[in-house]
């Protein structure tokens, strides 16, 4: 078996779709650290524009939404992901017309749920990133996502906060979107130093005082909160310190 | 900045307003002010009572002229008394959602001095946080009854959303419990704001008021109405003064009094009527079939299985063939997944492998469908209501608690786990 292993980029990703396809039993992985069998041979997969061009025109062919759908799917952080994609590719190549909506298909049913995790997690995050605000006035939240969603929370952060400088800082991925006010950046960030202002600390015991009084005690569900609010996000939320 | 006792008092007051949505409203920010409203809705918390916090919930001011029986709040009530100022408010909206601890603002209030000086007061803290402090995110504002109608127009060019909580289903217990709000001081209010926007939609003018509509609360069991009524009062509200939503909040003995229950209704109830609710605005059924007037909804099972157990003779249903409508009826089949069956049987016909797949809640639906002509359910009635009595999950049954001198309400009242 054929193990194709390529970046999370789209490109590169794109680029082992095309080396992969003519095997059989070809599959495409994500994770360097990806267990590969004993007669199983590891093929890395270099960047090529033209053949990552070429499968592009190929899908948007077949399906004007798949690339879209396929960028979105490759930001999920399952590991299996990149095979799983492949799969669903593999489904539509020989379909030869739109199976977005084919849901009787397992693959079908698989991409739906990478897309799902992607934007769950987004939605989640825009409510449950925390913003500091710095001496200079820039806002600055640390967050540790499953998925890899910062660039699809700049926008939102942009037009809700129109004219501020902010950042919002994957500290897994070592990267952060970076806004002026105007436009956003994604650039790499390793660790990151800074002053608070003077008055966070205060708002974020009002903050808290508001958490606590706003709770009714006789309808204690932790259940329900921790359904709606998993535990992994508690870390940078202030009023679960 | 406010101080965080008078925070404290203020918001503890809010809280059993359980109006907590951000949604129907979309309002960009034109880069000179801060922030925008998602017509989405966006929470940003939860308390450990499983509520999202997705806006600061505040009252103007606790110290109130009325003396509603239930209002913890009420004139005769020995409570610590606090009011804020409209900047202090404004400051504390703007800090939080920047933060984006918050979606926007919810501001009650208690009545003091008068109805149209507390509906005036309300009015200038939002006007204030729109003009001088430039926040185009989500205001909701209660209305206050009896406030004249110019106010409440002010209030709702500057709120994307306004309520006025019924509280209780009939006249007679609104008498009883709160006798300062009478019916028409409630609908006459949501009548005229329903007015307005009819008005401005018929002339095509530009919607300038209340962007995100109107809502309302309903307390249950405070008072001996049954469900039925409960629900032809939602219905009537959505149908006729356009209502967006109708909250229920479970009674809670917050206040001790000879005309209140002792005891709390217990959650089960609640999440029944939103489970009715549900069926009425997005599973197009009627009251009439979900609940007659004079009778409570079941305990054993959720509206949408009893309705079908009452109705065997239309059941089971072909997977591959049904319309979307009855469809939608089969308990364990919701919206989603209806609308992945009827995408999914267009590419061939569908199994229950796939239907498993598809997050179809096989347990419940098997009783009611055929796939491909094949049959799985169980054989008699009696069975079938079995399995679906133990395979619904939510309820637990109440443990009553011999209420002693010593009981407070929070330890009287046992939460029940469940989906909301």
């Amino acid at each position: 078996m054929k193990v194709f292993l390529c970046t999370p980029s789209p490109e590169c990703f794109l680029t082992a779709v095309y080396d992969a396809i003519p095997f059989e039993d070809s599959v495409i992985s994500c994770e360097q650290d990806r267990q590969i069998g004993l007669l199983d041979e590891l093929i890395p997969v270099a960047e090529d524009p033209e053949k990552t061009a070429k499968v592009i025109r190929k899908l948007i062919s077949l399906d004007p939404c798949s690339v879209r759908d396929i960028s979105l799917a490759l930001r999920c952080g399952v590991p299996e992901r990149a095979d799983m994609i492949f799969r669903y590719i593999k489904l539509l190549i020989k379909r030869g017309r739109p199976v977005r909506e084919a849901y009787g298909y397992a693959e079908v049913m698989d991409m739906e749920s990478l897309k799902h995790k992607v934007t769950h997690e987004i939605d989640k995050l825009k409510g449950l990133i925390r913003f500091m605000e710095c001496e200079d006035g820039t806002l600055y939240a640390p967050y540790t996502p499953d998925c890899d969603i910062t660039e699809l929370l700049m926008p939102h952060f942009l037009a809700r906060l129109p004219g501020r400088k902010f950042i919002i800082h994957d500290l897994g991925r070592h990267l952060a979107g970076i806004s002026n006010g105007e436009d956003y950046i994604i650039t790499p960030a390793g660790e990151a130093t800074i002053t608070l202002a003077d008055c966070e600390m205060q708002y974020e015991s009002l903050w808290k005082r508001y958490y606590n009084a706003v709770n009714i005690e006789a309808r204690r569900n932790d259940r329900q909160m921790k359904g709606y609010m998993p535990v992994r996000y508690w870390k940078f939320l202030p009023e679960k310190s | 900045m406010i101080e965080e006792w008078k925070l404290k008092i203020l918001a503890e007051s809010a809280k059993y307003d359980v109006s907590c949505s951000s949604s129907g409203s979309s309002r960009a920010n034109d880069s000179a002010g801060i922030g925008n409203a998602a017509p989405w809705g966006i929470c940003h918390s939860f308390t450990p009572d499983g509520r999202c916090v997705s806006l600061l919930k505040i009252l103007l001011s606790n110290d109130c002229i009325y003396d509603c029986e239930y209002c913890p709040n009420k004139r005769s009530a020995d409570v610590p008394r606090a009011t804020a100022t409209a900047d202090e408010i404004c400051e504390l909206t703007i800090a939080f959602y920047k933060r984006n601890y918050i979606e926007g603002l919810f501001l009650s209030s208690a009545v003091f001095e008068s109805p149209d000086k507390t509906m005036e007061q309300l009015c200038l803290v939002a006007e204030k946080l729109r003009r001088d402090y430039g926040f185009h995110g989500y205001i909701h504002i209660k209305g206050i009854p009896y406030a004249s109608e110019q106010l409440v127009d002010r209030a709702a060019k500057v709120a994307d959303r306004m309520s006025y909580n019924m509280e209780l289903p009939t006249e007679k217990s609104l008498k009883l419990l709160c006798p300062q709000k009478t019916k028409e001081s409630l609908l006459q209010p949501m009548q005229h704001l329903k007015d307005s926007i009819t008005y401005e939609k018929e002339n095509r003018l530009k919607r300038s008021m209340i962007p995100a509509g109107q809502t309302t609360q309903l307390i249950v069991g405070a008072s001996p109405e049954p469900d039925g009524v409960i629900l032809n009062l939602t219905e009537a509200l959505y149908r006729k003064m356009n209502m967006k939503r109708v909250y229920y909040s479970s009674y809670i003995p917050v206040v001790q009094s000879s005309l209140l229950p002792a005891k709390g209704a217990g959650l089960l109830r609640e999440h029944r009527l939103y489970q009715a609710d549900w069926l009425i605005r997005f599973y197009g059924f009627s009251v009439d079939e979900i609940c007659a007037p004079g009778e409570n909804l079941s305990e054993e099972y959720d509206p949408k299985c009893a309705w079908a157990l009452r109705h065997m003779e239309l059941f089971p249903v072909e997977i591959n063939r049904a319309p979307l409508e009855m469809l939608l009826r089969v308990p364990g089949i919701g919206a989603k997944s209806a609308y992945r069956i009827v995408n999914a049987r267009k590419y061939g016909a569908i199994d229950f492998e796939q239907l498993k797949k598809m997050r179809v809640v096989l347990k419940r639906a098997r009783q009611f469908i055929t796939c491909k002509g094949k049959f799985m359910g169980d054989g008699s009635l009696a069975k079938i209501e079995e399995s679906l009595l133990l395979g619904d999950g939510t309820e637990e049954p109440e443990e009553s608690e011999q209420l002693s001198m010593f009981s407070t309400p929070e330890l009287s009242l046992s939460a029940l786990t469940g989906d909301l």
